[in-house]
């Protein structure tokens, strides 16, 4: 199959599995909130603009809008259409929860770079570290430093989220004070460079958590590949021929080992903007993983509709960016 | 897999220390949570089981908690060891008597009296002790060597049996000793308060066995009446016992007879008890509200091991049948299941979690049997899980059935059916029986994830429930040390169980993928 047929059939699969999910996502919260409140929608619309509490026919004005653009007004199999049409325009609709008002696309762009943030600098330091520890591990196997890193990792991998955030909350925030317990609230209180610092600050166990949480797959996992190649044939070679341990190590063996790391990495950053719920919830990381639990426990359904989504795009897209890339880095696959 | 074989993997595995160390591990939380009953004796949501707060028994042999108090109940049974005083009109004759069961459930522990003092007494009215007169006292010492308690009980069980032209008759509790006299109830204020039932006038019946239990935790407590001053202290237990050395505690009984009569009283007293809740206990201390947290940590281990191993038996049984499936079928029928594999993948498995969780804790069904919240879980979770071991079996299987014997069984007029069992099973059991332990440490930590998220979900008890609440009260814990005790254990244990379906994974799969193998 040629590259082009290939990226054109994975685009078809990939339009057809997102409208899917976005029709698991529409009926899924068509129903629940539904059942769980029996209540009409139009009695969500709670945020009013401060000042127009009195102004009725403003009010109305504003909440016609928005049942005439979410199609409330409609019957469902119609609303569903409306909202296929606002999930593929990036138009998610208006908030409903009470926590947040406005449209939705708004909100999203608001607190999304907080998780590219915390998210991106944590998966790419945790990648970078594992890497280096796991092929590290592997080259001195069986050795009293591989056995220590193995079994610590071992046990990092094995840490619950919510445990680590808990104690580094309770040991540098709760009882040390050295960093802020309520993150949001504390960097949003400065503005300008300081506003930067206070943020930083304010990152360092949110991030610190997810560095220790997610370093421990990659190193198992790199350590294991390291492993089987250099088990190989080539590697028995490079050996043979006299090549230093380092130039084995990195120039033969860790070239190898790394391609499903990258793919996995690629992967990871698709899921980089469902966030770290619970980590994001622990630290109040303003991110979309934080409002994701929000919006569940405030029925912002349009909110998490279009969180759901936009996850499911990124995941979509790194998927699909993995398989060239991995093919594209491995010589093997390209010519096969 | 020939029997030889077989035996060679279970030996193999004998050899594996991890694999051992990880089955042991295993082995340890299923007794637990199997025998959990027989582990503990309290009920994990029994308030006030003992003091709040309350560090492990284990942890006083650190200096800093050295001295705390535990479980006290500082009371003697017989009444010899009680200093009994009496008015001039009184007659009290401590006597044998045989107690209803019922009398003797206290406050989360029994109390077993043997002996009751018989008071009669007569108190003719006099202008002078209007507020009336004390006619018996108990009194009893006892020495408190350690840190003052936070919370203390303290009561007596009584028997009304005759009374006459009384217009009111009442039991004080008075504690004294090197932190000062303190009546721990008040008339005053009982009388005040229409709750309490500590005066005859308030309720206490005649003509049966009556336990009088106060105080200043449980919610009938008038506060008001425990302070020194009208305080409204919640840890009035650091007031009353605040410095070590000998304490006095004296029950008393007083009569106020009506206006111009001679009331006539007969009750039988037992000696009362005064019980410290303790701030060390058990082998995990406990909560803010006294709660045994061994307990919740023994029940706790019973819904992570449950979920883990079931989510984790369903998410392989379906995954391995559909892996198979589609690639024997092929088709259209492979198509459609690797594509609802490609959606399923693609949807963010904890968001979808806690929505799914959350309309399920608003259900009715749910509501009114929380259990059920867990087996909706396992189905959860086996819907999102399978597609991963799907995939990967049906590319095992992909490449088995072109071998040369799978060909040769099915020109020989085998079934899909047959090869599916006989032919390709076996070859991927190894890689079933590993993702059957590596997927389950994803389930545990899974679940007790949404515990922490919602932990008012239901009201049993599991780690991640465990350290939610710890959390909670994280702030208002400066003074308790956070209750290192509270979240520390239950996180331990999640790692220990995950990590040892880890390695017990690790295990298998070095048994049955020969290339892991060590050369």
């Amino acid at each position: 199959m040629s590259l082009r047929g290939f990226i054109l059939r994975r685009l078809g699969a990939m339009i057809v599995v997102l409208v899917v999910v976005a029709a698991i996502n529409f009926f899924l919260f068509q129903i629940l909130p539904f059942y769980v409140l029996h209540v009409n929608p139009e009695q969500w619309f709670v945020p009013l603009p401060s000042g127009s509490v009195h102004n009725v026919a403003y009010i109305e004005k504003i909440r016609a809008q928005v049942i005439a653009a979410m199609g409330f007004n409609l019957p469902v199999y119609e609303r569903f259409f409306v909202y296929l049409r606002s999930m593929f325009t990036f138009n998610f609709g208006y908030n409903v929860g009470g926590a947040l008002s406005g449209p939705v696309i708004v909100t999203i762009e608001r607190f999304a770079p907080y998780t590219i943030l915390l998210l991106g600098s944590s998966t790419v330091a945790a990648y970078i570290v594992g890497i280096y520890l796991g092929v590290v591990s592997a080259a001195k196997r069986g050795q009293v430093a591989d056995v220590a890193s193995f079994t610590t990792l071992l046990f990092l991998y094995a840490m619950p989220s919510f445990w680590i955030g808990t104690l580094l909350l309770i040991f540098f925030a709760f009882s040390m004070k050295l960093f802020p317990i309520d993150a949001e609230a504390y960097f949003s209180s400065f503005h300008g460079i300081a506003f930067v610092g206070a943020l930083l600050k304010a990152m360092v166990l949110p991030f610190t958590s997810l560095l220790l949480v997610s370093i421990g797959g990659v190193y198992l996992i790199m350590r294991s590949t390291t492993i089987d190649v250099l088990s190989e044939d080539y590697i028995m070679m490079a050996r043979a021929k006299g090549l230093s341990n380092s130039a084995i190590l990195y120039k033969h063996a860790l070239r190898n080992a790394i391609l499903p790391i990258i793919t996995l990495f690629a992967i990871s950053m698709g899921f980089i903007l469902s966030g770290a719920v619970i980590t994001e919830t622990i630290f109040s990381w303003p991110g979309l993983g934080y409002w994701t639990f929000v919006a569940i426990e405030t029925l912002d359904f349009p909110l998490e509709q279009a969180i759901f989504f936009v996850i499911s795009i990124m995941v979509v897209a790194a998927n699909f960016i993995a398989d060239l890339l991995y093919g594209f880095l491995d010589p093997r696959i390209r010519a096969g | 897999m020939s029997w030889s074989s077989k035996h060679q993997g279970i030996s193999e595995f004998f050899h594996n220390k991890l694999g051992i160390t990880g089955l042991a591990i295993i082995v340890f939380f299923t007794f637990t949570a199997l025998c959990a009953p027989l582990l503990t004796s309290n009920s994990p949501n029994q308030i006030y089981v003992t003091g709040p707060w309350a560090v492990p028994q284990w942890a006083t042999a650190f200096p800093q908690y050295s001295d705390l108090p535990s479980n006290m109940l500082v009371t003697s049974a017989d009444l010899a060891n009680w200093r009994i005083t009496t008015a001039s009109s009184t007659q009290a004759t401590p006597q044998q008597v045989a107690l209803p069961a019922s009398a003797l459930n206290g406050l989360g522990f029994k109390f077993d009296p043997r002996e009751a003092l018989l008071i009669s007494s007569a108190v003719p009215y006099s202008a002078k002790t209007f507020s009336g007169e004390t006619v018996a006292s108990l009194s009893y010492n006892f020495t408190y060597e350690y840190k003052p308690p936070y919370d203390f009980t303290f009561g007596d069980i009584i028997y009304v049996a005759n009374v006459s032209n009384v217009a009111d008759f009442y039991f004080r509790f008075i504690l004294s000793g090197p932190s000062g006299t303190y009546k721990l109830t008040s008339y005053a204020i009982m009388s005040n308060s229409p709750v309490e039932v500590i005066s005859y006038r308030n309720g206490i019946p005649v003509g049966r066995w009556y336990d009088i239990s106060l105080s200043n935790v449980l919610p009938d407590v008038n506060t008001a009446a425990l302070g020194p001053s009208g305080s409204t202290a919640v840890d009035s237990g650091e007031i009353f016992l605040a410095k070590k050395g000998i304490y006095n505690y004296t029950v008393q009984l007083v009569i106020i007879p009506q206006q111009g009569e001679t009331a006539f009283v007969k009750v039988y007293m037992e000696p009362a008890y005064f019980h410290v809740l303790g701030r060390a206990y058990g082998l995990l201390g406990s909560d803010d509200k006294g709660r045994d947290l061994w307990s919740q940590f023994v029940y706790g281990s019973r819904i992570s091991i449950e979920v883990g191993l079931l989510a984790s038996a369903a998410t392989v049984v379906i995954g391995t049948f559909l892996g198979l499936f589609s690639a024997i079928e092929g088709g259209v029928l492979d198509e459609f299941w690797m594509r609802v594999a490609d959606v399923i993948l693609v949807l963010p498995f904890l968001p979808l979690a806690i929505v799914v969780l959350f309309v399920f804790t608003q259900s009715p069904v749910v509501q009114k049997d929380p259990s059920i919240l867990y087996i909706w879980l396992v189905v959860l979770f086996s819907v999102l899980s399978w597609p991963g071991l799907a995939r990967v079996i049906r590319s095992q299987a992909l490449s088995l059935k072109e071998r040369g014997y799978v060909e040769a069984a099915r020109a020989l007029g085998a079934g899909k059916l047959y090869i599916m069992n006989k032919h390709l099973l076996p070859n991927i059991m190894g890689l079933v029986y590993a993702n059957l332990a590596l997927s389950v440490p994803g389930f545990i930590l899974t679940e007790a994830s949404l515990d922490f998220l919602f932990p008012n979900a239901s009201t049993i008890p599991t780690w991640g429930r465990m350290i939610a609440k710890a959390y909670e009260h994280a702030a208002s814990a400066t003074a308790y040390g956070f209750g290192w005790w509270w979240f520390l254990f239950p996180g331990l244990a999640i790692v220990l169980l995950s990590l040892a379906f880890v390695l017990l994974g690790y295990a298998l799969d070095e048994i049955f993928n020969p290339r892991l193998r060590k050369r």
